[in-house]
């Protein structure tokens, strides 16, 4: 199974947190950004089945950012058109012939969205033109969470549009939570769970937030420009206990609302887990298109130019826009394997290990396993290893023994 | 050459007060080196000693010279190493001459290694031509620099030489006054041969070579020689001198210095100090000052990756071969595995070994603290030496310690602070003396246990870089010690263990036990970090266990990235030594060092 990433790169807004390659949102700049991607798209087509009649049987595309409805919507539509007459979604394969192909339903094809970004109208065309899953950046149902990190909206805005794609016709709505905000207190989180849950979402991811080099908010640390938010806590940061009960208590919570815990940060209605999400964990195969985008094709790693011009001369000139490429090894493979597979809550299913990577999971890794067993932090359910709830947050010190 | 042509001398000077650079000057207008030849101070060849700025090993370069009166002359210049580390190797290259310039840097004055020099020398009975250096200097004062020398060194200061060994001004006054001061050398070329070893090194082609001074007789190629000290005796290969390239020749005599290479395949066996005679006639007596040099500071060296162990030891044996002056025997940590006790001259020493281990033999090396070596007489009587809080016994009845005489040199403003820092580090003092208006000279006997670490740095930090100081070790005292132990989780790390005197102990303890409460990470366990004399437990700390390490989102391009981060985590964990199940940084280790 393979699955498509296309990257937009514009915001309207950078946010503080932020360390995603995007720029702020530039129409001429944007239309020839479309153009390049277009072409990019059309030439990874042409390069899994060059001059044959068939599409690429692809089964998830996720187009993300940036705000990828920062883009006006016949921008969106145009390139939505593009992508769908290039690849197939009718997953899974084989092949269909160019042209004579049906969409199929089975599909799951993203955009992610920001309150604010969106009106009906917008909403409507993307829906028709082929994207069935919509995931909203809405952060937090919170005024005061929404301006610590630096959004554009409100709370009310974020509600608004979670609303109107439900009216639009969207019947797969995931958003997207950050807790441990400077400021943020349990009552804040509580308050913002409750609405999502409220509001009958397919999807919601609960991030926690992460300081990243290179961040404004990571340079609000090193040098506070205003003082702390709150006492205690480096510069109104939260303490770990705090963030540790934040966590646990979105588990708790959301769980005893029917959502299925199956990732480190994510959740879903029973039936509604991202697949194309899921695709990453599996390590199974991805075309990435756009600045900064990632391909893992045929056992190598793949990675785009992050500079906007770079990539746009590039691909004028018919060139590949590809910056680094790494070829995975049988040992990273093996160590991705287990790090990527352990942060789905199932677990690692140890016979589809044993055939996947032709080591016996459990013979292979026997100490490493024994000692964190010993140590509370992985366990066996049936032929799956799992992270417990105390492994989940140790988790890098269990991934490390894999390394 | 006849000997009254011959002039050997030495350039004794504090560090940083032109040496090297009057050295370089010297070479130059001798001829010795063209201009193009010369490197930053030629006689410092190794990478280290320039960096440092100082002279580690001795050298010896001939000179020809012809003087004003219209003769020719040889001078052998005898460069000296500028440490305190070093002051036996110092003593055996004073040793090996006639006279000495004594180099007094004109905006800095008499300082502490000038007079522990210039004692030195005289000592020896050399002439002493004093040298006002850097007189170029904006500051420079060289009327009172005159002064001082003449009142600390008792020695006349009228024909001071005034010179800038940068601009080059003074060098011929110099080689002048070596010409007409220093007497040449009273051997007698028919006696049997009687030669001072003053400093020997490993090449990789010939073997050891050592440099000589010839007092008596002759020594040719094919010459059986004997070492006096080991009575063993070896086939001359070569002798020669350094012009200073080597130079073979046919012999060397009476009065001159070169080198001999005699099929010694260990430096070991040519002890700094020793005196070769010949074998079949030696000489009644051998050259008088003799020791046999003893390390004065241990730690232990442990290779990071415990699989280098194999290539640790093969470098400490290479290094060896250049270097007899540290040892090292197996040791074995609980907490650190398998690894050496090695014993040094002094800090900067030991930091020059371990740095050459590090850089020319490319290991990750964990030292633990330093240690002086203490004299233990044990319950039943007996005496051991113990260069490690490891060999400790655990019943005993007195410990003694080394103690060294140092003396101080200190502006007045700044003398309070350092009688404080002195009193503080256990000294007592000997001798408070004036030096003109406003300096004062110093002598405290102190642990060297205490101005082993941090002492140094204090006393420049306390004196704004004014004060200085040398020292001498002044034999053993016993002293109120005790044995100071770090347990982790219960369990002792012999590694962080510390002998100290027993009214730091508490202090120190708890220093110790907050220090590594900042350097240790956070583990999947509870860590308590307890100090404790005996089984008296003194301080304790506790990690808490770590609760929370996640990364909140990876996609499909996160992927490389993450497995990288968590690559180099794991990296960094692999650097760190499992005591137990507790994983600790190598720089808990040095934690030791840095509690006051």
């Amino acid at each position: 199974m393979q699955s498509l990433y296309v990257h937009i790169p514009f915001c309207l807004k950078k946010c503080i947190y932020c360390d995603f390659v995007s720029g702020i949102y530039n129409p001429a700049k944007a239309d020839a950004y479309i153009e390049a991607l277009k072409k990019e798209i059309q030439n990874i087509s042409d390069a899994i089945y060059p001059s044959s009649v068939h599409l690429p049987g692809t089964s998830t595309l996720y187009i993300g950012g940036g705000t990828p409805t920062a883009l006006s919507t016949e921008c969106l539509t145009d390139l939505i058109t593009n992508i769908f007459a290039h690849f197939n979604f009718k997953s899974p394969h084989p092949p269909f012939n160019k042209g004579g192909q049906e969409r199929g339903k089975n599909y799951e094809a993203t955009i992610e969205a920001n309150p604010g970004t969106v009106d009906r109208t917008k909403l409507s065309a993307i829906l028709s033109s082929g994207i069935n899953r919509l995931s909203i950046g809405v952060q937090s149902f919170d005024d005061n969470a929404l301006a610590c990190l630096g959004r554009l909206h409100t709370a009310e805005d974020a509600e608004r549009a979670v609303l109107l794609a439900g009216e639009a016709g969207f019947k797969n709505i995931g958003i997207d939570l950050i807790y441990a905000i400077p400021g943020q207190g349990m009552a804040g989180w509580e308050k913002t769970l409750k609405k999502a849950v409220s509001l009958k979402l397919q999807h919601i991811s609960a991030y926690e937030l992460t300081v990243e080099k290179g961040t404004m908010l990571y340079e609000y640390i090193k040098n506070p420009p205003i003082p702390p938010l709150t006492k205690g806590g480096k510069g109104g940061f939260l303490d770990e206990e705090k963030i540790i009960e934040m966590y646990n208590y979105a588990i708790d919570y959301l769980t005893s609302e029917g959502y299925i815990h199956y990732e480190i940060s994510n959740f879903s209605l029973p039936g509604y887990q991202c697949r194309h999400n899921l695709n990453y964990w599996q390590r199974g195969e991805y075309y990435g298109a756009g600045t900064g985008a990632s391909s893992f094709i045929n056992g190598k790693r793949l990675h785009n130019t992050e500079r906007i011009d770079d990539y746009i001369k590039l691909i004028s000139a018919n060139k590949s826009p590809v910056k680094d490429t790494e070829v995975i090894t049988k040992e990273q493979a093996l160590s991705e394997a287990i790090f990527l597979g352990l942060r789905q809550t199932e677990g690692i299913n140890a016979d589809f290990f044993s055939q996947k990577y032709g080591k016996d999971l459990l013979a292979y890794y026997r100490k490493e396993i024994a000692e964190l067993e010993d140590a509370g932090l992985l366990a066996f359910k049936g032929n799956h290893l799992r992270l417990t709830r105390k492994g989940i947050l140790l988790s890098n010190e269990v991934f490390k023994k894999f390394m | 050459m006849a000997e009254s042509n011959i002039r050997n001398f030495s350039i004794i000077a504090h560090i940083d007060h032109g040496k090297s650079t009057l050295a370089d000057r010297i070479l130059e207008l001798t001829g010795a080196l063209s201009k193009r030849e010369m490197s930053e101070q030629v006689l410092d060849s190794m990478d280290l000693e320039r960096e440092r700025g100082i002279t580690i090993k001795a050298h010896a370069v001939r000179l020809n010279y012809t003087a004003l009166d219209g003769k020719d002359y040889i001078l052998n210049l005898i460069d000296t190493p500028g440490h305190v580390d070093f002051s036996y190797e110092v003593s055996r290259s004073l040793a090996s001459c006639e006279g000495a310039l004594l180099i007094v840097d004109a905006t800095q004055g008499v300082e502490a290694q000038t007079l522990a020099n210039a004692y030195l020398a005289s000592s020896h009975n050399l002439e002493i031509i004093p040298v006002i250096n850097k007189i170029d200097l904006p500051n420079a004062e060289p009327e009172k620099v005159r002064a001082q020398i003449e009142e600390s060194v008792g020695i006349d200061c009228a024909d001071a030489i005034s010179a800038s060994a940068k601009e080059g001004t003074g060098v011929r006054e110099i080689l002048e006054a070596i010409v007409r001061k220093v007497p040449p050398p009273k051997g007698s070329r028919n006696k049997p041969l009687k030669a001072l070893m003053f400093d020997s090194w490993f090449d990789n082609y010939k073997g050891v070579v050592i440099l000589v001074r010839l007092f008596d007789g002759e020594v040719k190629p094919g010459a059986k020689i004997m070492l006096m000290s080991s009575q063993k005796v070896y086939e001359v290969g070569e002798v020669g001198v350094f012009l200073p390239h080597r130079k073979p020749v046919e012999s060397l005599k009476a009065g001159e210095v070169g080198y001999i290479i005699g099929g010694i395949r260990n430096v070991s066996d040519s002890k700094i100090g020793d005196t070769i005679t010949d074998a079949v006639n030696p000489a009644a007596e051998p050259c008088p000052g003799y020791m046999e040099i003893k390390p004065m500071v241990f730690c232990g060296l442990y290779p990071a990756d415990a699989t280098r162990y194999g290539e640790l030891k093969d470098a400490l044996e290479k290094l060896r071969l250049n270097d007899s002056s540290f040892s090292f025997e197996p040791e074995t940590s609980v907490a650190l595995g398998f690894g050496f006790r090695c014993g040094f001259l002094g800090l900067l020493h030991m930091e020059i070994i371990k740095e050459r281990l590090e850089r020319e033999f490319e290991l990750t090396l964990v030292n633990t603290a330093p240690t002086v070596i203490y004299r233990v007489t044990k319950a039943d009587g007996g005496v051991v030496f113990v260069d490690s809080p490891a060999k400790l016994p655990e019943r005993y009845e007195m410990i003694e310690e080394p103690f060294v005489k140092a003396m101080i040199f200190v502006p007045e403003k700044y003398v309070g602070q350092i009688l404080e820092l002195c009193q503080d580090k256990r000294g007592v003092q000997k001798e408070f003396n004036y030096l003109g208006k406003d300096r004062i000279i110093l002598a405290y006997e102190l642990p060297l246990n205490e101005i082993l670490w941090d002492f140094y740095d204090k006393l420049k930090s306390f004196s704004s870089g004014y004060a200085s100081m040398d020292y001498e070790f002044a034999g053993y005292k016993e002293s109120s010690l005790v044995k100071l132990d770090i347990l982790l989780n219960g369990e002792p790390v012999d590694a962080l263990s510390l002998i100290v005197h027993k009214e730091r102990a508490y202090p120190k303890g708890r220093q110790l036990a907050e220090k590594l409460r900042e350097v240790i990470p956070r583990q999947l366990y509870e860590v308590v970090i307890q100090a404790a004399i005996g089984s008296k437990i003194i301080a304790r700390e506790s990690i808490k266990a770590m609760r929370k390490n996640v990364i909140a989102k990876c996609y499909g391009g996160d992927i490389t990235r993450k497995r990288k981060l968590l690559e180099k985590q794991k990296e960094g964990k692999r650097r760190m030594k499992q005591v137990g199940k507790i994983e600790i940084p190598q720089e808990a280790f040095l934690t030791v060092l840095k509690v006051k």
